[in-house]
């Protein structure tokens, strides 16, 4: 096949390596999988957007490594017997796309996905994941959530703030919550102050309660299609019988599976309702008057991009918006911004396995904030959260995490 | 076909070499797994990297990579490889243009932990860099404090200095600051025999580091383009110039791209070139027009940029490579054009003086300047250029698919006709390579204004298909056509590839003359143990009569072609 | 057989000569270095003779020294060590002047002066260093890096050798620049992407001898303008001159204090035809050297082909703010004005200094800007132990590049004629080159005792250099005795 033969339409989980193969053997070192587009550099220190080469230094680790990799698999040149090493070099990448994104625009070729395929390719012929993942893959299986909790301890989080189960009652507007804020008592606070804010705007909210399952997320990046696909479709018929006119959530990572993996997944229906993020539904209800802003919060903060929500679904605007219209807010950027952003390390399975590494990305993530000389870092997503938040647990940096609905929430009559 | 079912197993290095080396650089710098020796061997962007690739040969793939931290560390290396005979590679992000072949286990010395500013000399207008310093970091560096370095590579932003000064360095504003050649203050290098060098008024402990050349002969212009064989750059010291545009880059108003719509045109549209800085797009109507107002316009002393892309901007302004076939095809851009960049150093009025001289040029010569009446959806499409003429960013996209065997003459400008009749001879000959549109802006070589006009620099390029070895090869061929085409037509040194790399040198006695005899002492002077091999600038006898015949068969054919006697071997 | 009559038979016995006068000739110059005769001259004039004599050299051992016009002021052609004076000065055509794309391809015995009349018939000029003798090698001037007074303008700065020809020191010809493809000149690269040619700079003729070049040459302005910032002191100037150069103001920039602005000014005095001359006191001189500013920095503004008073008219806009935010005013030269814009296309009305003293005795190098006041602080010791007066110090400050670095010429002035006062100036001269050696100062052209004091702390620079004059001239025959071989 030549690389420009018309090449099947295929759906993303069900292309395999062979159809990268061009895309692979084209990869011409050009290294901006490595860096900040270069209009978007403003210092030496933080110019390098690939947290997973930036800390280890050779090539497997970045997105050409990946390429060069696939493209000597693909043709024979070495087998996994002869690389066992490779499985920690895919896993020890979180996934940010920053890579892809760099690529797709100077090079139109897919560094992510020829590493995701890799991974699915490591899963399915028994080489990959790494041993923390199949836990977690077990968990999904067995619980319908990652962190092997039990179902019915799901809603926990939703006792007390008088939300309608939608199994039970009919709701315009589903919350789907994810798996990490239902189960991580920490995190019950953002679950809740998201469903309390779009409340307080007029939203006619429902959660599926104990019934709401894996988005399938963690699957789809570490590489188990098939748990992915037979979860994605339970999903897609769960939310199109649920009665929801829209699906909002704040995960990021549940939000890019609603938004766009269960697209990629051949052979499915489309998901009926609408998906929002929930920084852009709030951010539509205050532009719309639904939501008033009564307090003041004096802070000076800044904001961090989930790679997941920006730079994956384009969504760089209305957390900003939220932030800025929040009176005494100060908001101060980085410079490792929006399609550009520097990932926090804790995403696509770099946390499970390689904790040491994500919290070392997470720290980078900090020492960038302070230069800004923000007293907060502020996001939207619980691996965000999670990661920077031990990364600042364990360091002296006087720097606190939130989350965007803790910033509104203050200033809210709530 | 390539033959899937046979591995490509990597020669590894004595033990006794493995630790040595470990012991330098410590257990965690050092690697000989199959997985990433792998990601250091197949390098762009030269089309006998990928024959190799395709014909599985296994003396590309590098025995072992290390990671030096320092000039000490870098020592300790090259001096384990002078005592055990192992051959070495410097490598920073491996976008070189030939792929060296060795027998023997080679090691890959990769620089990415050597990535500091040393500092900025705002004084003296200086910076010292690590190896692995590239021009975007150095430029945001530099322009927060009034400063930069005068260029940037359209191979882009990210190309590390020091490997510019073993290798290219071509930059779109040229026209004022030459090539990388001109801007370099001074080199350490560790030599190939372990020995470190210092050149220029840092080869004095008190004198600092702001002069280039000597004491007395001058050693940095013979290591310049030395390919690396003659040592490693481990710091380099560039000048910088003043800047008057903006400390950094403003954001695009039209916001950032997601990977859902990253192709969309909006996200390459400076909305104007930064501050202080003027570009002008002049359309022609024939090749002739064009290199007359060229001359002229670089002879007015005029602007610090000034070069005719042809059809190169259907690459770098295009966010897809089928809208760049699709412009192509359609000769959206003109065919004949050239970009002006002006900056007003001085003070505002000089952009206007500039202007003024410019415009005065094009009305005298012919030319119709792109604007808001004339073709104002190419003026949109050529956006791009606002950033990338300081700092460029989408110069790979002529790599999209595959970019190789480029001819890169250089000559008076008059040699633009020369190489434009040659190179469509050679296309005749050999035949095309996909989007060479033929009989439109292809044909047009790329023409750089090279310091005030006084030289230029023309490209013309090979576009295969990575996957076809048959299609590289008949880029190959061409590539090999034009390394005695262009001596043979009063044109030259090619810049990239070729000519001053083996087996050119040997297979062309016509260069210099005598620059083998000459090069071939040098290589005893830095390299007396023949351990740096990233691709030799001239062979020992020994290595010239071990060199494949049919290779040197093959040369000798391209020779005949060009009416040019068989070299004796 | 002896070598005069075995140069004659291969270059006929009327280019080879050696009668003791001429010989004496050849044996010294005005400057420091121990006068010492060669064996014989021998006058070429082609580059197969050029290469012919090297062969002969080498089968015999014979030390040869390239010699062009015999100006440099260092010793530079100073056989050392006897042997066979190569002399160049018949090998003079200009060859050709591109008008197209600005160059001209000059042989050694082409003088600077010859060359920028042929240019100006052109609308061309060279660009010429400041003091440079109007009889000089256009070819040596270069290869020594005398540098131009273009030197401020980044554009032409330092690197004005486009091709060059040359015979190595075991016979072979060789090309660098285009000129290595084989075909016509036009580029500074080559072989290959090497700037091979800089390696044959500065080398006084030791690894090879030049045959021909190729110069970048400029288009000669119809319009100019000088304008001229007087000092009292230098630390004075050092910010307005900082400013022009971050601004690019003008394309000739310099300092010359009021020694040798007087020296230029004198009519008294004439550029010697030959180096030392004869001294000739002059009351103009000292009246001129009272009335001048201590300092002035001199910046001229070429109008472009096109336009020209537009492009003077920003620049002095420009220079006038400078001059507002310094608290300068620009100096009303006068007549001044119309003899320094002459002086920077034919700049030697300076060397008129020599006529002080009748020898001058410089101490050239590079340094920064921000150096250049402790230098004066070194100068005002060493010659106070020596009773010199500070006053009788010529000193020519050229910013290279926009800044990046500063050429300083500091004269001291003696009469040949006396030997104590010779042998006062050079240890005066020896201790002040040794100060400014340790206060920074780098000797980038290590003339005479300048290259012992250089190389000795060069390390692997002087030890690579040996290795590479071993490899190219393996009998040592070329200059031998001169830098580090």
């Amino acid at each position: 096949m030549t690389y420009y033969e018309k090449k099947p339409e295929k759906k993303f989980f069900e292309k395999t390596l062979d159809d990268y193969r061009d895309s692979v053997w084209g990869c011409a070192r050009c290294n901006w999988c490595q860096n900040q587009w270069g209009w978007n550099v403003k210092s030496a220190e933080f110019s390098e957007i690939c947290p997973a080469f930036h800390e280890y230094r050779i090539f497997p680790y970045s997105g050409m490594g990946k390429m060069h990799m696939a493209r000597a698999l693909l043709e024979g040149d070495f087998s996994y017997e002869d690389a066992p090493e490779m499985v920690q070099f895919l896993y020890t990448c979180t996934t940010c796309g920053a890579c892809e994104m760099n690529c797709q625009r100077i090079q139109d070729k897919e560094p992510l996905q020829v590493n995701e395929t890799l991974r699915a390719k490591f899963v399915s012929d028994g080489i990959g994941p790494m041993p923390e993942h199949k836990r977690l893959i077990k968990s999904v299986k067995n619980y319908d959530n990652p962190w092997m909790q039990p179902r019915a301890q799901r809603d926990r989080w939703a006792r007390k703030i008088g939300i309608k189960d939608i199994s039970k009652e009919k709701a315009d507007t589903l919350y789907f919550v994810g798996c990490t804020s239902s189960f991580d008592n920490t995190l019950w606070k953002v679950a809740q102050n998201t469903a309390k804010i779009m409340m307080h705007g007029g939203a006619d909210l429902g959660i599926l309660g104990k019934n709401e399952n894996c988005c399938g997320s963690p699957l789809a990046r570490i590489g188990d299609r098939e748990t992915f696909v037979q979860i994605a479709k339970k999903n897609i018929e769960l939310l199109n019988t649920c009665g929801a006119k829209e699906i909002v959530t704040f995960c990021p990572g549940c939000y890019r599976a609603l938004m766009h993996d269960y697209k990629e997944i051949p052979g499915v229906p489309p998901l009926e309702a609408k998906v929002y993020h929930s920084a852009e539904y709030i951010d539509s209800m205050i532009q719309e008057g639904k939501i008033k802003i009564p307090g003041e919060l004096k802070k000076r903060v800044t904001w961090h991009d989930p790679c997941h929500l920006g730079r994956h679904c384009g969504i760089y605007e209305p957390p900003r918006n939220i932030l800025k219209a929040i009176p005494g807010i100060e908001l101060v950027e980085m410079e490792r911004i929006k399609d550009q952003s520097w990932c926090c390390g804790g995403g696509g399975g770099a946390r499970t396995a390689f904790m040491e590494f994500a919290q070392k990305t997470a720290h980078k993530r900090i020492s960038e904030a302070q230069k800004t000389g923000a007293q907060a870092i502020v996001t939207s997503c619980p691996f965000c959260e999670q990661n920077i938040g031990d990364a600042l647990n364990k360091s002296d940096d006087g720097m606190e995490i939130y989350d965007l609905t803790d910033m509104l929430i203050r200033v809210l009559d709530l | 076909m390539t033959d899937k079912k046979k591995k490509v197993i990597q020669k590894k290095l004595p033990r006794e070499v493995y630790n040595a080396l470990k012991n330098v650089v410590g257990e965690q710098w050092i690697y000989e797994q199959r997985s990433v020796v792998e990601t250091y061997s197949k390098l762009s962007i030269e089309g006998g990297s990928f024959i190799k690739k395709h014909d599985k040969d296994p003396h590309v793939l590098p025995a072992c990579v290390v990671l030096p931290s320092s000039t000490k560390e870098t020592q300790a290396i090259v001096k384990i490889c002078n005592r055990y005979q192992v051959p070495f590679i410097p490598f920073t992000n491996g976008q070189v243009f030939c792929n060296p072949t060795n027998e023997q286990p080679t090691l890959i010395i990769h620089f990415s932990r050597m990535n500091s500013i040393i500092r900025i000399d705002t004084q003296n207008m200086c910076a010292t860099l690590e190896p692995y310093v590239d021009y975007g970091q150095l430029q945001a560096e530099a322009m927060k404090r009034g400063l930069w370095n005068g260029g940037t590579p359209l191979a882009t932003t990210i190309c590390k200095l020091a490997s510019q000064f073993a290798f290219a360095g071509l930059w779109q504003t040229d026209l004022k600051y030459g090539l990388f050649s001109r801007n370099i203050v001074s080199v350490k290098m560790v030599l190939p025999d372990g020995e470190i060098l210092t050149t220029g008024s840092r080869s004095i402990s008190r004198a600092g580091d702001f002069w280039e050349y000597g004491p007395g002969p001058d050693l940095l212009g013979l290591q310049r383009s030395g390919l690396g064989t003659n040592g490693i750059v481990t710091e380099i010291t560039v000048k910088l110039h003043a800047w008057v545009g903006d400390e950094t880059f403003p954001d695009i108003p039209a916001g950032r791209p997601s990977l859902f719509d990253v192709h969309d045109a909006k996200y390459d549209n400076p909305p104007a070139p930064l501050k202080n800085h003027k570009l002008f797009w002049i359309e022609f109507e024939n090749f002739e027009t064009q290199i007359k107002a060229m001359r002229e316009i670089a002879h007015s002393g005029i602007a610090i940029g000034l070069n005719a892309p042809g059809v190169y901007s259907a690459f770098y302004c295009s966010q897809t490579q089928a809208m760049t076939v699709e412009r192509c095809e359609k000769k959206f851009f003109p065919d004949w054009n050239c970009y002006v960049i002006l900056a007003g150093t001085t003070s505002e009025k000089q952009i206007s003086y500039e202007e003024k001289v410019l415009r005065q040029i094009i009305d005298e010569v012919g030319g119709t300047f792109l604007s808001e009446t004339h073709k104002p959806e190419v003026l949109e499409a050529l956006k791009p250029w606002n950033y990338d003429c300081i700092r460029h960013s989408t110069g790979y996209r002529m790599n999209r698919k595959f970019y190789a065997n480029a001819w890169l003459p250089v000559g008076p400008l008059d040699s633009a006709f020369i190489c434009q009749r040659e190179w469509q001879k050679a296309l005749d000959m050999f035949g095309e390579c996909d989007i060479t549109d033929r009989g439109g802006a292809d044909d047009t070589p790329f023409v750089y204004a090279l310091q005030r006009g006084h030289f230029c620099l023309f490209e013309t390029d090979n576009y295969p298909d990575p996957v076809l070895p048959d299609d590289i090869r008949k880029a190959q061929g061409y590539g090999l056509y034009g390394a005695f085409t262009i001596p043979k037509n009063d044109m030259g040194p090619m810049l990239m590839a070729f000519t001053n790399v083996e087996p050119f040198t040997s297979m062309t006695p016509e260069a210099g003359p005598n620059c083998k005899i000459l090069m071939r002492k040098l290589r005893k002077v830095f390299d007396p143990n023949s351990v740096a091999a990233p691709g030799r600038q001239v062979f020992t006898e020994d290595e010239w009569q071990q060199f494949p015949t049919e290779i040197k068969e093959a040369l000798n054919k391209m020779r005949s072609l060009n009416d040019m006697p068989p070299v004796e071997y | 057989m002896t070598i005069t009559t075995d140069l004659s038979s291969i270059l006929g016995s009327e280019n080879v000569t050696d009668a003791e006068e001429v010989l004496k000739q050849y044996s010294r110059d005005q400057s420091f270095v121990q006068p010492r005769s060669p064996d014989v001259i021998a006058r070429v004039s082609t580059p197969e003779q050029v290469q012919k004599v090297v062969r002969y050299a080498n089968t015999t051992n014979t030390p040869i020294v390239p010699f062009s016009s015999g100006l440099n002021m260092h010793g530079a052609t100073i056989p050392k060590e006897g042997g066979i004076v190569l002399d160049l000065s018949g090998m003079n055509s200009i060859i050709s002047i591109d008008t197209d794309n600005w160059n001209a391809i000059i042989e050694p015995g082409v003088t600077v002066s010859w060359l920028q009349d042929e240019l100006a018939k052109h609308q061309l000029r060279a660009m010429l260093p400041f003091g440079v003798h109007p009889k000089r090698s256009a070819l040596t001037s270069l290869l020594e890096r005398d540098p131009s007074l273009a030197s401020a303008s980044f554009e032409y700065g330092n690197e004005l050798i486009m091709d060059t020809e040359l015979v190595l020191p075991t016979g072979e010809l060789f090309r660098t620049g285009l000129w290595s493809a084989g075909g016509i000149p036009g580029s500074p690269m080559g072989p290959g992407r090497a700037m091979l040619n800089r390696m044959w700079t500065g080398a006084q003729g030791t690894l090879g001898i030049l045959t021909k070049m190729n110069l970048k040459v400029e288009y000669l302005p119809r319009k100019r303008k000088i304008f001229m910032l007087p000092f009292d002191s230098f630390p004075e100037a050092m910010e307005p001159l900082r400013m022009i150069q971050r601004k690019e103001i003008g394309h000739e920039c310099f300092i010359v204090n009021n020694f040798n602005l007087a020296s230029m000014l004198c009519s008294e005095w004439s550029v010697p035809e030959e180096l030392p001359c004869t001294k000739i006191e002059s009351r103009e001189f000292e009246t001129l050297r009272e009335k001048l500013p201590e300092w002035m920095l001199m910046v001229c503004s070429n109008g472009g082909p096109r336009l020209p008073e537009e492009k003077i008219a920003y620049e002095e806009e420009a220079l006038q703010e400078i001059c507002s935010m310094t608290h300068t005013q620009l100096y009303d030269g006068g007549q001044m004005d119309e003899l320094m814009l002459q002086n920077l296309l034919r700049p030697w009305d300076i060397l008129k200094k020599f006529n002080y003293r009748g020898s001058v005795h410089d101490v050239s190098f590079k340094t920064t800007l921000k150096k250049i006041p402790g230098y004066q602080k070194v100068v005002q010791e060493i010659t106070n132990k020596y009773h010199y007066p500070l006053r009788d110090i010529g000193v020519y400050i050229l910013p290279v590049e926009r800044g990046r670095a500063y050429h300083i010429e500091a004269d001291f002035h003696c009469d040949p004629d006396n030997p104590e006062e010779v042998e006062q100036i050079r240890a005066m001269w020896l201790e002040v080159s040794e100060q400014f050696l340790d206060e920074g100062a780098f000797f980038d052209r290590p003339y005479g005792a300048w290259s012992d004091m250089m190389y000795s702390r060069a390390g692997t620079y002087t030890q690579k250099l040996k290795e590479i004059k071993k490899e190219l001239d393996p009998n040592n025959i070329l200059n031998p005795g001169h830098l580090c071989f």
